[in-house]
């Protein structure tokens, strides 16, 4: 009875081990996934944040307007706004 | 062959069954020993990853929170920019280097190159902060030993310098130094910036309108340009809450390059400076008259013959009639007739009034201190009649405009401010002056803008029904009194009357003659009107139907 017992303890030994070993193994790659994906979050934030910024930078007033002028166009009027009722005839007109 | 006795066989089989458990049991000892130091190995192994990379500290960089527009439009933010450093003790031909960097980066930094060799004993040392992504690329490209890189957190104005004044400045921490960028701090607190991770922090959102600020500065910059003026200030504030929508003073600053002007560039006139505004100060001498009983707005005063105080003598630059009512002195602007409406206040009852008003005490906004109204040590006769028509009292623009705004919306005390939903509730505001006399000085202005003898006729724009107030001040010439050639002109108008939304306020500094005149009338009330033609659409305010034609008529003039 005591040489089962013993050789089981031996065998769960060894499970354990192997067990821990391979538990180890995936945590590790897990970590170097998320890792990964973090690094790839912050680069990608980054990249984010500066075409936020360059898209704010193209669409400022600043340079707008001037290219806006060179089209011909100029600042909208008031009496370019129509109630909605009369938007329909307006179109018409 | 002698037969071991059966106590001896007994006796071997107990010794070999000992030493078989003491093998397994050193095996077990050992197996689960080694367990137990691979679990302590992995559990201290999560924190063994930090790696001291330097010897000397690097400096501390901050994390802001966006700012933006009323809309959302980004008017700051944060993005992370390579910088550049060097290990000296890892650098293995000190010239190379130099030379090398020396091509590429920008010429203050490549000055500072030839200390490289001094610092040897350092292990790091900023070579250039905050790069373009372009040329990191370029040096990396190079391949030199002891050359690295770390992200750092740099403050981008996609906008430009639109609202360079309001908007303010961070220094090279990224910690604010002037306006919104400095309150944002005292009020949103600053956090340590991870030096490769863009923040997430919610977006202050200002009272701001980006494309209404674009229209103010734009008209501003036309006004500067037609009337030669040293300089030019204005806002658009809502009436009821105090937002300010746009404001601007020129010349303009660039937030990006805070050395040329933080410490000695051009202030914000708007709120740095207190100015004696001239006439427009007659709004408050007659709301003062009408609340404290002292005058009617059909009551006569005498405009003729001019008044002297002592040495001093009170004119009128137009002959006006000998009598004209009290709501005149608003649309015919007379000096006399508001100093002699001054001049029937009891002891400390003008003062009070000014102060209730707003106009005496200190005022600070997000973009800052406000500079402290000047006012006279002796408020006597004299004092009393020249700051009823806006001489011996000085006040900042922004503190004016707060002020006025109660005389148009009911009587309430606004509260300047350029964050949105930071006004002051309505449940909980402060009236100042009653509804029936805030009423009757909208009638005021309204008239001094419709009326064919109205000062601010030019600021008129059809379908808006502006009403408004000019003011023409002269400025002191540093000495005792008046420079005679120079003034400042300002229009303080609000639409659509007679329950305004906003409120305009243009200040011109110094403009020069137009048909030999430089009154308010002929520059700053048209460039209030071009200015209400402008804004007015983008923040909602739409013209009256009725007159589309004439309104259509009458902007093109005013924007064109």
């Amino acid at each position: 009875m005591l040489r089962f017992l013993t050789v089981g303890a031996v065998l769960a030994a060894f499970a354990s081990a192997a067990f821990l070993y391979v538990t180890t193994l995936q945590t590790r790659m897990l970590e170097a996934d998320l890792r990964t994906a973090r690094a790839e979050q912050r680069e990608l934030a980054r990249e984010i944040a500066t075409l936020r910024a360059e898209r704010a930078f193209l669409a400022r007033p600043d340079r707008i307007g001037p290219l806006a002028r060179q089209l011909g166009m100029r600042p909208a009027l008031g009496s370019q706004f129509v109630p909605a009722p009369n938007a329909r005839q307006t179109a018409h007109d | 062959m002698t037969e071991l006795q059966p106590t001896v066989i007994a006796a071997r089989k107990t010794r070999a069954a000992a030493a078989r458990i003491a093998v397994i049991a050193v095996a077990l000892i050992a197996a689960f020993g080694a367990v137990a130091v691979q679990l302590v190995r992995l559990g201290l192994e999560g924190q063994s990853r930090v790696r001291i990379a330097v010897t000397a500290p690097i400096s501390e960089s901050y994390s802001r929170p966006p700012i933006v527009d009323r809309d959302g439009r980004i008017l700051a933010m944060d993005i992370l920019l390579p910088s550049v450093f060097a290990d000296p003790a890892r650098i293995l031909d000190v010239d190379e280097v130099r030379e090398k960097l020396a091509s590429v980066l920008p010429p203050r930094d490549a000055a500072r190159l030839p200390s490289l060799p001094a610092n040897r004993e350092r292990r790091f040392v900023w070579i250039s902060r905050k790069v373009s992504t372009a040329l990191a690329e370029r040096i990396h490209n190079f391949g030199l030993p002891g050359i690295g890189f770390r992200w750092e957190t740099k403050r981008a104005y996609p906008a430009g310098a639109i609202a360079g004044h309001v908007i303010g400045a961070v220094n090279v921490q990224n910690k604010g130094i002037a306006g919104i960028e400095r309150h944002v701090d005292l009020v949103a607190g600053l956090r340590m910036a991870r030096a490769d991770a863009i923040n997430g922090r919610r977006a202050v959102r200002s009272s701001l309108s980006l494309a209404a600020q674009h229209g103010l500065e734009d008209v501003l910059a036309g006004a500067m340009k037609r009337y030669r003026t040293e300089a030019a200030t204005g806002l658009v504030m809502d009436v009821a809450t105090g937002e300010i929508a746009a404001a601007a003073s020129l010349p303009k600053v660039d937030p990006a390059f805070p050395e040329r002007w933080v410490a000695s560039g051009p202030i914000n006139r708007l709120t740095a400076g207190a100015y004696e505004l001239g006439s427009i100060f007659k709004l408050f001498t007659v709301a003062a008259a009408l609340e404290d009983g002292i005058a009617r707005p059909a009551d006569a005063i005498a405009a003729r013959p001019a008044l002297r105080i002592g040495r001093h003598e009170i004119t009128d630059i137009t002959r006006l009639p000998t009598r004209i009512s009290v709501g005149d002195i608003i649309v015919r602007s007379s000096n006399v007739a508001a100093a002699r409406l001054a001049l029937k206040f009891g002891d400390g009852q003008h003062r009070a009034a000014l102060s209730r008003f707003g106009l005496l005490g200190e005022m600070r906004t997000e973009a800052g201190p406000t500079q402290s109204p000047r006012v006279p040590e002796r408020w006597d006769n004299l004092a009393r009649a020249t700051i009823a028509y806006g001489h011996g009292i000085a006040v900042a623009p922004v503190q004016f405009a707060a002020a006025a705004a109660a005389l148009v919306n009911g009587g309430y005390r606004v509260k300047p401010t350029f964050i949105s939903g930071a006004g002051i509730p309505e449940p909980v505001r402060t009236q100042v002056m009653s509804t029936k006399t805030s009423a009757a000085l909208a009638r005021m202005m309204r008239a001094n803008v419709t009326s064919p003898l109205g000062t601010g006729r030019l600021a008129n724009v059809p379908g808006y029904r502006v009403g408004g107030k000019t003011g023409t001040a002269d400025q002191p010439n540093g000495a005792a009194g008046y420079d005679g050639k120079k003034v400042i002109t300002s229009f303080i108008g609000a639409f659509p009357m007679p329950r305004p939304k906003f409120l305009v306020f243009v200040v011109l500094h110094d403009p020069k003659l137009v048909d030999g005149k430089r009154l308010a009338g002929i520059n700053a009330a048209p460039t209030a009107g071009a200015l209400i033609a402008r804004v007015a659409p983008i923040l909602g305010v739409l013209p009256e139907r009725e007159t589309s034609k004439a309104v259509a008529t009458g902007e093109r003039a005013l924007v064109e």
